[in-house]
């Protein structure tokens, strides 16, 4: 059994194209055409965002700004509850914090990251010390639930207080795994 | 098309005559995860030989050698190039015949160059001695789209080699990761 969630357009909204807002087949006796999501480019996912869906895109640009060196295809996180609902081209990556996807600075993307890459959040967070609100950052892990992700790359480091919820990783390769993707600097 | 640092790395390696496949991230690809690094695997022959000559390529800078591991920097590109000893991974076989398997069967060629395939990767990142480490590697890939099937693929690949001992329980693991279920969704509902 799983919920699902359907959008309704508000009384005086303009309508999305059919592209970005797909109708759903109205069920017999019910008033009003619900839309499923689609969210095939970055615009898409900022025209959603400004009509308040919860969900926001993590690239590899964002990681490699953050310095982390990285490629990856873009990928969509979104409110759980509309996780299902969502149709895109993008990896879809349910987020169980709704109000992390409001406004998502630093420490809601590495909470992100952390759910799909464990090294390169622990690497993003560790070449940016002190850029970032360490209890914030805890906020949003507990809120995630992401105790044990964040344990085995030994987050608790960075982030008093954190529990430490099962395995860590080695410290010594750990440190092997940061130094093998260095902040890129180039020699002439 | 070819990473830059992929071309670097194989102008420097064609002109000393080194035979190499591409393994780690590169070879998996950029589309689903991958840093600047780059892994070749090469026999222990070139790598007793001819890597060490290596140290005088005004293009690279030696760093370490360590455990069939040599490290170098691309200078150009400013990214490590580590050069692997395919002995390593060879199990009860020898280097050539691991180097031969993967260069016959588990790799692909893309502009003159061969990429070794997934599975071939995850096989030589459990067979080292940080693996724990490297199945959160595993697990990345996974997520960007490479299928948790290869699994089976990195069991065939231990039973030629006779490394089944070493890498079952470490495969189990990976399976047993996979099975987390924040992971559960993105890998199976999307």
């Amino acid at each position: 059994m799983r919920l699902e969630t359907t959008l309704f357009r508000e009384a005086g909204e303009h309508p999305l194209p059919r592209a970005v807002a797909v109708p759903v087949p109205k069920p017999k006796g019910r008033p009003r055409v619900g839309y499923l999501p689609r969210v095939q480019s970055v615009e898409d996912v900022e025209r959603w965002r400004r009509r308040g869906l919860p969900l926001a895109l993590l690239t590899s640009d964002w990681v490699t700004q953050n310095g982390y060196p990285e490629k990856f295809r873009p990928l969509l996180f979104v409110y759980a509850d509309l996780a299902n609902q969502v149709q895109s081209r993008y990896r879809v990556v349910p987020v169980r914090d709704r109000d992390a996807l409001r406004e998502p600075g630093f420490e809601e993307f590495v909470t992100f990251l952390l759910k799909v890459d464990t090294l390169a959040a622990r690497a993003v967070v560790l070449r940016n010390q002190g850029k970032y609100n360490p209890s914030e950052l805890y906020r949003r892990v507990r809120n995630e639930g992401l105790e044990r992700l964040a344990t085995k790359v030994r987050l608790q480091e960075f982030v008093p207080g954190l529990p430490v919820v099962g395995e860590q990783l080695p410290e010594a390769d750990l440190a092997w795994v940061e130094r093998n993707n260095p902040r890129r600097t180039v020699s002439p | 098309m070819t990473e830059p640092e992929i071309e670097r790395a194989d102008q420097i390696l064609r002109r000393h005559g080194v035979r190499y496949i591409v393994v780690g991230g590169q070879a998996i690809g950029k589309s689903v995860s991958t840093t600047d690094d780059v892994d070749v695997l090469v026999t222990t022959g070139d790598y007793a030989e001819t890597v060490p000559k290596l140290r005088d390529e005004p293009e690279l800078k030696f760093e370490w050698e360590e455990g069939g591991v040599t490290r170098f920097r691309i200078l150009a590109a400013g990214v490590p190039l580590d050069i692997l000893d395919a002995a390593t991974f060879a199990g009860d076989r020898t280097d050539e015949e691991f180097f031969a398997f993967l260069r016959e069967e588990e790799s692909t060629e893309r502009d003159g160059i061969r990429f070794a395939s997934a599975a071939a990767v995850w096989y030589t990142r459990l067979m080292i001695r940080r693996w724990k480490t490297y199945a959160e590697k595993i697990l990345r890939n996974a997520i960007g789209g490479v299928g948790a099937g290869r699994l089976r693929r990195v069991e065939e690949i231990s039973e030629r080699f006779g490394t089944e001992a070493t890498i079952r329980e470490r495969v189990d693991y990976v399976r047993a990761e996979m099975r987390r279920p924040d992971l559960e969704y993105i890998l199976h509902d999307n």
